[in-house]
């Protein structure tokens, strides 16, 4: 599904400016977002929220009828 | 007014978040955040690096989606169960009261009309025995 986007080189052009410190979401963050977004569709989930902390940089995911899933910038991705 | 976010359970966070999505919101998903389990006891996805892999991750995925979900049907029939039981306890009680109630006043009754008897009695044998003793008397005379 992914496998072509993930071994791309991706330069990333999305970035948060917030008091001073500019967040950027990383390459891996941004397929791994991809990867739990396609999965929750792919099980009929609803994606209710969908954020990213620019203070941070961690994504938060709400879905489902409790799914929490948190994509670090660079550490794996996980259920709350 | 910012919320105490911290004084808020993580059902409440999520309710909060999911209603309020402004810059200053986003704290009520951190504090959700800091209270995660640690990542020794939680399931990690790493990028997967072949096709089986990623079918093997998504395998897990669906089982941690059905494990999370049946979790909370059962927390909600709990709850309904809980509610259940608090409902028919105060019906019990109401009726207890009702039936006391309706007893102590039985009772009342019931003890009003003995006594009411015993004097109507006492009150009788009383007359009898002084119309017999002036019978007696008037006899005697």
């Amino acid at each position: 599904m992914v496998g072509k986007l993930w071994s791309a080189h991706t330069d990333y052009s999305i970035h948060v400016t917030i008091e001073e410190s500019t967040i950027y979401p990383t390459a891996q963050q941004a397929i791994n977002c991809l990867i739990v977004c396609q999965w929750l569709s792919n099980c009929y989930k609803d994606i209710h929220l969908f954020r990213f902390d620019a203070k941070t940089g961690v994504v938060y995911i709400l879905a489902g009828d409790n799914l929490e899933i948190i994509v670090p910038p660079n550490d794996p991705w996980r259920f709350l | 007014m910012k919320p105490n976010f911290e004084a808020m359970s993580n059902k409440e966070l999520r309710a909060y978040a999911l209603t309020h999505r402004g810059d200053e919101d986003i704290e009520a998903l951190r504090v959700l955040f800091s209270r995660r389990s640690s990542d020794s006891e939680a399931t990690l996805f790493y990028l997967p690096k072949t096709q089986e892999e990623e079918q093997q991750q998504f395998e897990l995925f669906k089982q941690i989606v059905s494990k999370i979900e049946t979790k909370k049907d059962f927390h909600n029939l709990e709850e309904e169960l809980q509610k259940e039981r608090e409902l028919e306890e105060k019906i019990r009680q109401k009726l207890e009261k009702e039936i006391e109630e309706e007893l102590r006043a039985k009772i009342e009754r019931e003890l009003e009309d003995k006594i009411r008897q015993k004097l109507e009695e006492e009150i009788e044998e009383k007359l009898r025995q002084k119309i017999e003793k002036e019978k007696d008397q008037e006899t005697q005379s």
